[in-house]
């Protein structure tokens, strides 16, 4: 199985999408990094403000007594659950002091830590919320004692303003990197447009051409595209040119070895031999002229190819009938026209009258009074980009039988010798049919009533 | 009746020429396009077959300036071309029929005397003038389905007068689409031919088929019986 390609806008979108996701969740993860570093330690500096701002109003020379007043400069700390706690213990480990925050909740074991050292913990989980502490040792040297009694001096501070600080940090970072990431997106996407628009300019008269609105590729494009459409140009000039000389050729060759063929033909006619040896050279003769004539249609055919302009078919079918009515003449046959509007053929002129002229033609030959020749083009298929096209001709002769209906298709198969020709041009028209067009022909027969029915296929 | 024929192939040239002039045509025989044109142009043929392929002038170019020159004799076109392409722009060119090579000689006489009979306004190949019936496929006259012996010579000249009956047809007139371009015109043995088929006709002298217009010509006074479709 094979994938299709992706388009150019895909690929490139994604890629640069993919970028900017990488690049985007990368710096996104190293700045929220960063700021919370940075607000642990503003965390940590505040609580140690709070250590220095109890230190500078403690007095322990009483413990006992008012280790502290009853008004902090921080009122957190006499509000109960306000998530700012201080208390104070003694070396021992008993509590000394505890604001008045700390109402009801559980007394916390103090670290033993060092004196003159801060000890941070994070987070500590007590009963009620998780909490950032920090601790300091200090030895107070009360007047009168001659050992400094050692106390340590615990501030706490309610986790949740931090979380409450990181969590609108993150939302207001993502916010702005996803509303960077959609405006990056959207400026690629023009970007992309702007540089891949002389790609659809081609595309656009390449479509052009395949209708028949213009013969080559005319406007100005980058110089990455000038080779291509450079080319493009030559091909189709090339085409044409090829076509045409081809033609010639043949032509030129079915001149070269139909003349002979005549003058051996005629000139059988005059000389002396028996009947038998008479009709040898005869029938050897017309099976030369039948391969000639076609082989030499089936290499002239061109089939369909994509930058064939539309060609109105009823003007071939008029120019046909018009012939026919003087080639027919003696016989007054009624041969009549029919096109519905958009018949379109998208091919070469030469392969509809081969087509067309064969069938019409052939019915000319058989038909007791009228042969009417018809061409619509067929409903268009999901995903068709040239509707197909119905040409059928009917006539009023005595018909075929349904055995030979199916082998007179056959190559080379003739169906009546004194209609000349006959094998050679429904074989012919079926291989234009069939072959160039992959299309498909049908004959319905009955006395009378024949009607012969081709589908040419342009996609 | 005077055909012209333009071949570039000298043995068909031949061979059709002595074939034509077999069956009672005078012949002009041209073995390329220029002496072709020369021929259409000046003589007053009936009938032209032309070889589009000719390595001079092309065929289709004859038939476009006869046509140009309002020369209206019906012409037949010989191609080894098979395309109806090619077929269908020389009919419009002007042409009036076909026949691709090889061809049987028959055939091509067949189209020849259709085409004449065409031009003379006849569609029957049985020319039917009051109780005379010409038949030109099988060259036979009958009076009242009575056949009477004729010659060649006398054929070709009924056939003339029978084509156009009715109208007058002058001597010279009759010379010359009866005789080739370069044969021994005696009109002496015209008067001859002519009294020999009143004879022939016309046994008791009562209808007196064949009119002489004094100082102008003949005239079959028999109009057509059947329906001229032009």
């Amino acid at each position: 199985m094979t994938v299709m390609p992706r388009s150019l806008n895909a690929r490139v979108l994604s890629a640069a999408g993919a970028m900017l996701v990488v690049f985007l969740g990368v710096a996104g993860f190293a700045i929220d990094h960063v700021f919370r570093e940075t607000a642990m330690a503003s965390v940590q500096d505040r609580l140690k403000a709070q250590i220095f701002m109890l230190l500078s109003l403690a007095n322990l020379d009483e413990p006992a007594v008012h280790p502290l007043p009853d008004t902090l400069p921080n009122p957190s700390l006499a509000v109960p659950d306000s998530g700012q706690y201080a208390q104070i213990f003694s070396a021992a480990g008993d509590p000394v002091w505890r604001s008045r925050s700390m109402l009801g909740l559980g007394v916390q074991q103090p670290p033993t830590t060092k004196v003159g050292e801060f000890s941070f913990q994070a987070p500590i989980s007590s009963a009620a919320e998780p909490l950032f502490c920090l601790s300091y040792a200090v030895e107070w040297e009360t007047r009168g004692k001659a050992e400094p009694t050692t106390y340590e001096f615990q501030v706490c501070e309610a986790r949740k303003a931090y979380d409450l600080q990181i969590q609108r940090f993150r939302r207001s970072l993502w916010g702005w990197f996803g509303g960077l990431t959609a405006l990056m997106l959207l400026v690629q996407t023009l970007i992309l447009r702007w540089g891949l628009r002389p790609l659809r300019q081609v595309a656009v008269e390449v479509r052009a051409i395949e209708a028949g609105r213009q013969s080559e590729i005319t406007g100005a494009y980058p110089r990455e595209l000038r080779a291509l459409t450079r080319n493009l140009n030559a091909l189709i000039k090339a085409r044409d040119f090829h076509v045409q000389r081809y033609r010639n050729a043949l032509g030129d060759l079915a001149h070269s070895l139909k003349t002979p063929l005549a003058v051996i033909r005629s000139q059988l006619e005059d000389v002396e031999l028996g009947g038998e040896a008479r009709k040898t050279v005869q029938d050897q003769v017309a099976q030369i002229d039948d391969t000639v004539r076609y082989q030499l249609q089936r290499a002239a055919t061109v089939g369909r190819h994509a930058f064939a302009p539309p060609l109105e078919a009823s003007p071939v079918l008029e120019r046909i009938a018009g012939s026919l009515r003087k080639v027919y003449h003696a016989r007054a046959l009624d041969i009549t026209t029919r096109a519905e509007a958009d018949a379109l053929f998208y091919g070469d002129q030469g392969d509809l009258m081969e087509v067309v002229g064969n069938l019409a033609d052939n019915a000319c030959k058989w038909a007791r009074s009228a042969v009417a020749i018809s061409v619509r083009p067929l409903p268009r298929r999901p995903g068709q980009n040239r509707p197909a096209l119905e040409v059928s001709v009917h006539d009023d002769g005595p018909g075929m039988p349904a055995a030979l209906a199916s082998e007179v298709l056959r190559r080379g198969l003739r169906l009546d010798e004194s209609a000349e020709g006959q094998g050679i041009g429904l074989s012919v028209v079926r291989d234009v049919v069939e072959g160039g067009y992959g299309g498909t022909i049908r004959i319905d027969s009955a006395p009378g009533n024949t009607l012969i029915t081709v589908v040419f296929e342009f996609d | 009746m005077r055909v012209l024929i333009v071949e570039d192939e000298p043995n068909l040239l031949d061979t059709l020429a002595t074939r034509l002039r077999s069956e009672g045509y005078a012949v002009d025989a041209a073995g390329n396009g220029r002496d072709g044109l020369f021929a259409g142009s000046e003589y007053p043929i009936d009938l032209a077959i032309v070889d589009l392929g000719l390595p001079d002038i092309p065929g289709t170019e004859l038939i476009k300036r006869w046509r140009a020159a309002d020369r209206s004799f019906p012409i037949l076109i010989l191609t080894a071309r098979s395309s109806w392409e090619d077929k269908v722009a020389g009919l419009e060119l002007g042409a009036d029929d076909y026949l691709v090579k090889p061809f049987h000689t028959e055939e091509l006489l067949a189209r020849v005397r259709a085409l004449l009979r065409r031009a003379a306004g006849w569609s029957d190949p049985r020319l039917r003038c009051g109780p005379f019936t010409l038949d030109t496929s099988a060259k036979t006259l009958f009076a009242e389905d009575v056949e009477i012996e004729i010659t060649a010579f006398e054929y070709k000249v009924l056939e003339y007068l029978m084509l156009h009956a009715g109208k007058v047809v002058s001597k010279g007139e009759l010379s010359e689409h009866l005789y080739e371009e370069d044969a021994d015109r005696d009109s002496n043995v015209l008067e001859v031919i002519i009294g020999r088929l009143r004879r022939k006709l016309d046994p008791s002298r009562t209808l007196n088929p064949v009119e002489t217009a004094r100082g102008q010509g003949y005239r079959f006074r028999f109009a057509p019986n059947q329906q001229n479709d032009g």
